[in-house]
């Protein structure tokens, strides 16, 4: 999230309930969802990349969760249940051939959003509502946490400091 | 903010097009997202960002530990 408008508290709850049914709508969706990451996919931008159905890493492609370091629990992150453990706690950035499923170019990319299109839509559409089960209820009950964690006290402070 | 990209048939790319925030994700963009994947006919979405980077969910004035 932009960090000046995450000092912003009156956007805190409409751009958390927006980012839920973004969350929700990418893991149920009939559609094949791809995410192409070149350079730095950091917070809600790593967990945009992962919460697709596929990552392909491209030039300079790193991952971070550094909310940990900044006083903020990244609850929405935790409630997607598709990133291990030791990078929302330690926030260390990682490199591509660590997490996402393949490395390549864009071309690469691409190719797989060809391979994407050969299977058969009703199964694939059926096998993600399998895989998503409960994650509308997870960030549903984790919304006051994801709230909260944005705009108490010591979150505030510490986002200001790095702005000042 | 959003751009969105017809690569070929059934194939879209959804690109985050606010490289001077890094791609962060606002409201608008956020919602813009949800009416691309709600409302494109294209089987595939190829989420992408612009400016060479895909998306920092954190804008730092100063030098971030991972910039």
């Amino acid at each position: 999230m932009d960090l000046q408008e995450t000092l912003n508290l009156q956007l805190a709850e409409p751009v958390a309930k927006a980012l839920l049914e973004l969350y929700v709508l990418l893991q149920t969706t009939p559609k094949a969802c791809l995410s192409y990451v070149e350079g730095g996919a950091y917070g809600g931008g790593a967990g945009l990349a992962l919460a697709c159905d596929f990552s392909i890493a491209g030039r300079g492609a790193q991952i971070a969760f550094p909310e940990i370091q900044k006083g903020i629990i990244p609850a929405f992150i935790v409630g997607l249940q598709k990133v291990p453990p030791a990078l929302l706690l330690s926030g260390r950035p990682v490199k591509p051939s660590q997490l996402l499923n393949a490395s390549g170019g864009e071309t690469l990319a691409l190719t797989v959003a060809e391979q994407f299109l050969q299977m058969e839509p009703h199964a694939f559409a059926a096998t993600k509502q399998l895989l998503s089960q409960g994650l509308r209820a997870r960030l549903e009950a984790l919304l006051p946490l994801h709230i909260a964690s944005k705009t108490s006290v010591e979150a505030q402070q510490c986002l200001k400091l790095f702005l000042n | 903010m959003l751009t969105i990209e017809p690569i070929q048939n059934n194939i879209v790319r959804l690109r985050l097009n606010r490289p001077d925030k890094k791609n962060a994700l606002n409201l608008e963009l956020i919602q813009a997202l949800i009416e691309a994947l709600q409302t494109h006919p294209a089987r595939v979405c190829l989420l992408q960002g612009s400016g060479g980077f895909f998306l920092r969910g954190w804008i730092f004035k100063k030098h971030s530990i991972y910039s």
